[in-house]
């Protein structure tokens, strides 16, 4: 099991991603769950109701082009959230086009910017919790928090990936955070033990 | 603490903690009102829960299947132009013999269109055939003018005259009997001389004999030596045919190459042959017509030697 969702192949991953692009199943596996909950989690922030299909569509895309891809782990990354962030797109304009989910199919833990969502927050600061409350920032800096927290991109890759500047890029995180502190603070969270004082 | 630097543009405007620290998950000092903000950072770092991996099988599904299409999606939607293209043809036994290799034309083109040429082409030909018997008439009603001045005088006149036709007359060499002073003679006498089968009249009495002058004078009209006897055969075939305009038409019919199917004359166009080329019987027109009966069958043995229309030399 993995420690966290940041750089869990490491120094291997040259060599596990060539064994990969060869054929070898298991060290694709490797690969995939590595980068799979940061991708599940960056999507749930930004797409809650269909964030398992787009990741599914995302492999199928990485899986498509494996072999031809040369990098680094962080190129890796980059690549991969930049695919989701494609599919993501697509699957905005098709739902724009086709609306066809009804809002009562949605669970309320799910749904973005309802109050339970940051009561949810409040409540442990889970995995789960955490994402219903980065659901409740504004998606552009939402997004950028996650693709410098979970992916673990930092801030230039996030800049070529929105297509903006690193300054943008900064500012908006901060945005984001201080929003985040807005919210936790409304809700009487104050501090949290593990945090460097 | 982050060495990292802070963003451009103005003065620090992050209160003094470290911005890139916090995002990279680094234990940085950070102000009390932060710190429940880096506790949900972590949150998101946290280890993967049981639902986040639980797709793996169908993720290795999906390599499985792109390995073994040779780094191709198996018909994946999005996917390129090359999937498209690619044929998977079946293997077939070595001992079939040599396989036919069959390329498909430039996609560019355009299949041809038999159907429409061809019926291009026969609407073509039609329209040819129909211009030929056009300019015929034209023709011989404009060599035929001469007596009864443009074909519409031609028309009035053989409708004006009796319209019953006759498979044998006297005075067949004109077909009036009073238009020809002397040419008719020569053609008879070689007739009787060729020993043809004949009424002995010399005269053209029958339609197919009328049809055969007629044509043989379109086919070589500087035969044409009088003038009068031309114009009562053009009537009386004017009369058979039923206008001038359709005289062509009708003598066609009446042709044995048409009836019977077989260009056996050797003129072409079912025309008898020069005269001078006539190889049976020596005689001038006589044998012509007797040619014509044996192609035809349909003659009636007269010599048909209008006077001036089959005898040029």
């Amino acid at each position: 099991m993995c420690a966290d969702t940041q750089h869990v192949v490491g120094d291997d991953f040259a060599r596990v991603l060539a064994d990969a692009q060869g054929g070898s199943e298991d060290q694709f596996a490797v690969l995939w769950r590595d980068t799979n909950p940061a991708l599940l989690r960056y999507l749930r922030v930004l797409a809650p109701d269909n964030a398992e299909d787009i990741a599914a569509e995302t492999w199928v895309h990485v899986v498509r082009g494996l072999p031809r891809f040369i990098g680094d782990e962080a190129a890796w990354r980059a690549w991969l959230f930049t695919t989701a962030r494609r599919r993501l797109i697509d699957q905005a304009r098709t739902r724009k086009r086709h609306p066809a989910e009804a809002l009562e199919d949605v669970s309320a833990a799910e749904m973005p910017r309802s109050p339970d969502a940051a009561q949810l927050a409040l409540d442990n600061l889970a995995t789960k919790s955490a994402i219903a409350l980065l659901a409740q920032l504004p998606p552009p800096q939402a997004e950028v928090i996650m693709l410098r927290v979970v992916a673990g991109l930092d801030t230039d890759a996030v800049a070529e990936l929105l297509g903006k500047t690193p300054g943008n890029i900064r500012v908006m995180a901060h945005r984001g955070l201080k929003k985040l502190e807005d919210l936790l603070g409304r809700a009487g969270v104050t501090s949290r033990a593990g945090v460097t004082l | 603490m982050s060495d990292s630097l802070p963003p451009n543009g103005g003065p620090d405007p992050f209160d003094g903690w470290d911005l890139e620290g916090l995002l990279s998950g680094e234990n940085v000092w950070l102000p009390v009102g932060m710190r429940p903000v880096a506790g949900a950072l972590d949150s998101l770092r946290s280890a993967p829960m049981r639902a986040e991996l639980s797709g793996e099988a169908a993720a290795r599904a999906v390599f499985r299947e792109n390995m073994l299409a040779g780094g191709r999606g198996p018909g994946l939607p999005g996917g390129g132009a090359d999937e498209a293209r690619t044929l998977i043809v079946p293997a077939r036994p070595a001992d079939t013999g040599p396989r036919a290799v069959t390329r498909p034309g430039p996609r560019h083109r355009r299949p041809p269109r038999r159907g429409r040429w061809r019926s291009r082409t026969l609407v073509g030909a039609a329209g040819g055939a129909a211009a030929v018997v056009i300019v015929g008439g034209i023709a011989l009603a404009g060599a035929f003018s001469g007596v009864g001045g443009h074909p519409g005088q031609l028309a009035r006149s053989s409708s004006a005259s009796s319209a019953a036709p006759q498979t044998s007359s006297a005075g067949s060499r004109g077909l009036d009997g009073s238009a020809t002073n002397e040419p008719t003679v020569q053609p008879t006498t070689s007739h009787s001389a060729g020993g043809q089968s004949s009424s002995g009249s010399g005269t053209a009495s029958g339609p197919s004999e009328l049809c055969r002058q007629y044509l043989e004078f379109i086919a070589r009209p500087e035969s044409r030596s009088d003038v009068a006897a031309e114009s009562g055969d053009f009537q009386q075939l004017s009369n058979l045919a039923g206008g001038a305009w359709h005289v062509l038409g009708y003598c066609m019919e009446l042709q044995p190459w048409a009836q019977n199917g077989s260009g056996s004359f050797s003129g072409g166009l079912g025309f008898p042959p020069q005269p001078g080329a006539q190889d049976a019987g020596g005689s001038q027109g006589q044998d012509r017509s007797g040619q014509q009966d044996a192609g035809g069958g349909n003659g009636n043995g007269q010599n048909g030697n209008v006077p001036g229309l089959g005898n040029q030399n």
